[in-house]
């Protein structure tokens, strides 16, 4: 057992920091006002090999591990201090890349994943749909075989990227009754004949990231973008990503807690009140201490299941989930100091610590709520009966 | 970075988790109620070789550090008050000689403590002063054939039945953090003498006293380390102490967790085992969720630890999460155990009394979010 971060990975740090503080954060202020994508941003990680960072070389990728991939995304998130663009990256790169990767045959890795890898092409996932969230296996979009293709159609919800990408795994049934081992997994281009994407959704938080939802009306996919075995997609494709989701995924929340700590401490630093900086206050001090601490046990978490996947060992599921509700959760209460910290002036938005905290209230939502997360990490350790 | 665990490590500790389960944990309840640390367990530590398991050369086997950390644990686990009998023996007390000591005092006062000849204490903590540790009014007065100790110090571990002190003394009040020096005294010396064992709320096997020193004579080869370097050889020690105790934390929150785990698999209320209403399996997933988040903190730390690296505001961050996460995790198993749980037929109420030791001891949480925030202000 090791903790060791090598001088390589703390280069790679480093840059992609660097990265996020030069080109991300002098913008996330306007960005996240008007709800807008910057392709010029993505194009930026993709030429610095952050979007390709898990991906072989021969597909345009960096070759980079699964810790590494933690590492830089959350040093791009500290950086950058951006949920949004950090959402759009672990859309395209972990849910829609890693499949493909992974599961996808050669023909289809050659199509997809350089484009995504170079920030030409944007992917997204799209799992939930207006009536199944964390039910996923409730779904009701359907696929047929019809000669040499599959004719989709239904609804899918709160597609991250979904306005702006150029291709989208999605999941639908073409098995009915079959539930959890009925469903398969398709890559459909957003240029196919019956592909809609519907109203973009407004949000709380990560509005640097586009949302829509997206239409299926009698759209047509060939039969060669299935992704994987037929009905293999929630068994298949869900347990492939549950690892990469709560590691490379969820690293960005560390980089805002990060980011958060960094920003209090200077904040506390300047602030003077009754004739002395805050910082000088206990009250400030020890709950910045917290928040220092929560980052500190996040990281160990995150990178414990990050490790697996480098083993090429799947992680166990129960670490998965341990890691994905203590972060997220910590990352909440971290950015709810961090405005408290601010006072009055945290509640602003030019101090960033407001958009810290609706940037970080997708995580105990999106790739499963944190009730999702306790339910299996009971059903590991008890008897639930089911 | 690599989280596995190797095959010798592994087993090694389940072979010492196994000698904790069948030994340790079945007096635990009865030297509770005693408040009596067992004799027998002197024996059986000893023989298991966990006194060996501290320090390397002449005085231990250097075990690997991730096996040091799960026996540890399995102590904490099984008997939380042997858990700090025996660390404050062996690594509050032993290390400050280990490190420190000349090799002479390493063989008068360490020998002993290993073979367990003899019982140790860490006398640092006075009637008046514990997290401000620089306010230590026990005095030593150089003398012509060595030093004159005075004082009085309080809630020290294992006092009532030691052997042998560490004890800090103010050797230059003008000094300050400078003028505190380190003292190895053996207790049968004339002058000293020691209060009754205080009544306590938890780890009540564990026997803590005062001792007080009325003109004690010392020479000059009972000082340890530096004549002055006392402040720092204490603070060092604590660092060591506080990954002691984020073992201390997990090991009663584990034992928690499986007696909350048991008794919601088995008792039943409208018409299931409890386990099945989420109000309580969600609480029991929560445990676990500390559980880990404490464990891999201690363990970065240990391993910080063991490549030699400063550890100082990591291991604040590992103690005081992982013993306050027990005092979380104690309580929800009390909770969990309804009516029960409160009783002394159950463990429960005794880990929650017991870990509430934790945020307190070797150092406050208050002192460990403060030690936190200096650095974090490069103060």
């Amino acid at each position: 057992m090791d903790f060791d971060i090598t001088a390589d990975q703390q280069a790679l740090y480093e840059a992609a920091r660097a990265l996020g503080a030069g080109e991300v954060q002098p913008t996330v202020l306007a960005r996240d006002k008007s709800g807008t994508w910057d392709w010029s941003i993505w194009k930026k990680m993709g030429a610095a090999g952050l979007l390709g960072a898990p991906f072989p070389e021969e597909y345009g990728g960096s070759a980079l591990g699964a810790v590494d991939t933690c590492l830089a995304k959350e040093a791009f998130t500290y950086g950058g201090h951006d949920g949004g663009v950090s959402l759009a990256w672990g859309a395209s790169s972990i849910l829609c890349g890693v499949p493909i990767w992974k599961l996808g045959t050669e023909a289809q890795k050659r199509k997809y994943l350089p484009g995504m890898c170079s920030g030409d092409t944007i992917g997204a996932f799209c799992l939930s749909e207006p009536g199944s969230g964390s039910d996923a296996a409730a779904m009701k979009t359907r696929a047929e075989k019809k000669g040499d293709r599959y004719i989709l159609n239904g609804t899918k919800m709160w597609i991250t990227n979904g306005p702006i990408a150029n291709h989208l795994i999605v999941t639908a049934v073409t098995e009915p009754g079959a539930r959890a081992f009925g469903i398969s997994s398709f890559i459909v281009d957003a240029d196919s004949k019956g592909f809609k994407v519907g109203q973009h959704i407004d949000k709380m938080g990560v509005r640097t990231s586009l949302t829509s939802e997206i239409i299926f009306e009698d759209c047509e996919v060939p039969e060669e973008n299935l992704l994987g075995e037929l009905n293999t997609g929630f068994v298949g494709t869900v347990k492939l990503i549950f690892g990469w989701e709560r590691s490379c995924l969820l690293a960005s929340s560390l980089g805002g807690m990060r980011a958060n700590v960094e920003r209090c401490v200077r904040y506390a630093a300047e602030r003077v009140q009754f004739g002395k900086p805050i910082a000088k206050f206990q009250a400030v001090r020890h709950m910045l201490a917290d928040m220092k601490m929560r980052y500190e046990l996040s990281r160990n978490l995150i990178w414990r299941v990050a490790w697996h996947l480098d083993q090429d060992t799947e992680p166990p599921l129960v670490d998965a989930a341990v890691a994905k509700t203590f972060v997220s959760e910590s990352a909440q209460k971290v950015a709810r100091d961090a405005i408290q910290i601010h006072g009055g002036n945290g509640f602003t938005t030019e101090y960033h610590v407001e958009r810290g905290l609706r940037d970080s209230m997708l995580g105990t939502i999106g790739g499963g709520t944190s009730e999702v997360q306790r339910s299996i990490i009971a059903r590991s350790i008890l008897d639930l009966g089911f | 970075m690599d989280f596995s665990i190797t095959k010798d490590d592994e087993a090694a500790a389940a072979a010492f988790d196994r000698f904790c389960q069948d030994k340790i944990a079945p007096r635990a309840a009865k030297a509770d109620a005693a408040s009596t640390f067992p004799k027998e367990t002197w024996g059986d530590l000893k023989e298991i070789g966990f006194f060996q398991s501290f320090y390397e050369g002449d005085y231990g086997l250097g075990l690997p550090w991730v096996q040091r950390c799960m026996m540890e644990e399995s102590l904490a686990k099984a008997c939380a008050s042997t858990f700090l009998t025996a660390c404050a023996h062996i690594g509050l007390c032993g290390a400050p000689v280990f490190y420190f000591g000349t090799p002479e005092q390493k063989q008068r006062w360490l020998r002993p403590l290993v073979d367990v000849e003899q019982i140790g204490c860490f006398g640092l903590t006075e009637p008046g002063c514990g997290t401000d540790a620089a306010a230590i009014k026990t005095r030593a007065k150089k003398s012509e054939k060595g030093w004159v100790l005075s004082g009085e110090k309080a809630l020290i571990t294992n006092a009532p039945i030691a052997d042998f002190a560490v004890v800090f003394a103010v050797t230059d009040p003008e000094a300050g953090y400078g003028g505190v020096t380190m003292f190895g005294v053996d207790l049968k010396k004339p002058g000293v003498t020691r209060s009754a064992p205080y009544p306590k709320m938890g780890l009540r096997a564990s026997p803590t006293g005062g001792l007080t020193f009325e003109e004690v004579a010392l020479s000059d080869d009972d000082v340890i380390g530096e004549v002055g370097q006392g402040f720092i050889h204490a603070m060092q020690t604590l660092e060591l102490g506080r990954i002691g105790m984020c073992h201390f934390g997990l090991g009663i929150a584990e034992a928690a967790y499986d007696c909350a785990r048991k008794y919601a698999g088995e008792r039943t209320a409208f018409g299931r085992p409890i386990a099945r209403l989420q109000a309580v399996h969600f609480k029991i997933a929560d445990m676990k969720i500390e559980i880990d988040a404490a464990r891999m903190m201690a363990r970065r730390v240990a391993w910080m630890k063991s490549k030699g690296e400063m550890v100082g505001p990591m291991a604040s961050i590992a103690k005081a999460y992982a013993t306050e996460m027990a005092v979380r995790v104690a309580d929800a198993a009390v909770q969990i155990h309804g009516g029960w749980g409160y009783t002394t037929d159950f463990p429960a109420e005794r880990y929650l009394r017991d870990a509430r030791l934790g945020p307190i001891g070797e150092g406050t949480s208050e002192i460990q979010r403060e030690l936190i925030a200096r650095d974090l202000f490069a103060e």
